[in-house]
């Protein structure tokens, strides 16, 4: 997946939605900015497959440079997987966000209505 | 807490608090394991609690804890530079009193062997087991007292690692920050590995913890050029503080939630 092709939250995770045996599946991460201004990521804590998210709302948190962050879902609906493995190396998070790093995998109910494109999404990030 | 987790709610204008604790009380950091906590012996038998912010637990004895909360508009990009802002103020305080304090300048130095991940259905992990205590670790901008030698009891010199007397952690909500932070006053027979930095002062010139709070905030808010006053919390806040104290900071199945 290229950053060009996702869309964001204004609270920096990405999505992206596929059709997949008749369902949308949406698959969420947090942006390469984020990482980046989040800095040394050291906890993460993620929910569980078959829990639900709610567009707009936390899904999980992560803690780096003793500062806990809430991580805000893009969509509603059943989570179908969860990355577990990446709380144990989380450098990948910064290695590569939006391929290797996915968070959750989501059968999508609805999407977040506050949603940017790319081009919105950097523009928002270098007003920072 | 439960106050400061409630002004993080509904924070439309910088709030400065500062407090003491009636009862010595260990506080965790929010990704710490309350096992951790049976492992320190000095602490057991204190009340147990657990932070919304993150870093090391904090013995809550001898010391001043601050809350600084700030609402999104006026929160920059690197919150941690807010950890700096703080810090330096103290650091400036210190060296009129004679205590040469500075920050912390790189990445973690003490830490123990690597923990292997757990995971549950939900999951969490600790990349790097660190010092329990907050103040045994070492993060960037952490302030950490030089001293030529240590006025009182008898100590290990620290001449590697300094001591440090002041350490902070935030929790973010939408954009607003709330910033905690610990100074050090004194050593507690509750972490005795500790000293503040009165165990370096001679006894004239002993710092009034609540006293340097005060001076501190003062200077803080001037470095923004805010005028501060002194409120009381609205119906609303109480409200909210009393719901969180409840379902939160008394609640065990929140101070025990890993």
């Amino acid at each position: 997946m290229k950053a060009e092709d996702l869309k964001y939250l204004e609270s920096h995770e990405w999505v992206s939605v596929v059709e997949h045996g008749g369902q949308q599946v949406a698959t969420i991460g947090i942006s390469a900015f984020a990482v980046e201004q989040l800095g040394d990521i050291v906890h993460m804590e993620l929910p569980g497959v078959g829990d639900s998210v709610t567009a707009g709302e936390e899904f999980g948190e992560v803690e780096s440079v003793k500062a806990v962050s809430s991580m805000y879902s893009p969509v509603t609906g059943e989570i179908l997987e969860v990355h577990s493995a990446i709380v144990d190396d989380l450098s990948v998070l910064s290695d590569d966000p939006y391929q290797k790093g996915w968070l959750l995998k989501v059968k999508v109910d609805s999407l977040s209505k506050s949603l940017l494109d790319f081009a919105t999404y950097k523009q928002q990030c270098e007003s920072h | 807490m439960a106050v400061d987790q409630a002004l993080l709610d509904l924070v439309t204008q910088p709030v400065v608090r500062l407090y003491r604790w009636e009862t010595p009380t260990l506080s965790l950091g929010y990704f710490q394991a309350t096992v951790d906590s049976e492992q320190h012996l000095e602490s057991r038998g204190c009340p147990v609690l657990r932070r919304s912010t993150g870093g090391g637990a904090i013995m809550h004895d001898f010391e001043l804890t601050y809350s600084l909360i700030l609402p999104a508009e006026l929160v920059q990009s690197k919150t941690s530079e807010l950890y700096d802002r703080v810090h330096r103020t103290v650091a400036a305080m210190l060296a009129e009193v004679g205590l040469t304090a500075l920050l912390h300048p790189s990445r973690p130095t003490v830490q123990e062997p690597i923990e292997h991940g757990r995971s549950s259905n939900s999951s969490a992990v600790s990349v790097q087991r660190e010092p329990f205590l907050c103040f045994q670790r070492r993060a960037v901008g952490d302030l950490i007292l030089w001293p030529n030698a240590p006025t009182s009891g008898t100590h290990s010199a620290d001449t590697v690692l300094g001591h440090k007397i002041l350490g902070s952690a935030q929790r973010k909500r939408d954009g607003a920050v709330l910033q905690h932070g610990s100074i050090l006053f004194q050593q507690s027979p509750r972490a005795p590995q500790l000293l503040g930095i009165n165990d370096f002062l001679p006894t004239a010139r002993r710092c009034d913890a609540m006293d340097f709070g005060l001076e501190l905030i003062e200077r803080f808010m001037s470095q923004f050029g805010w005028v501060w006053e002194s409120s009381c919390l609205t119906d609303q806040e109480t409200n909210v503080a009393q719901d969180y104290e409840q379902t939160r900071f008394s609640s065990p199945a929140w101070n025990a939630l890993r």
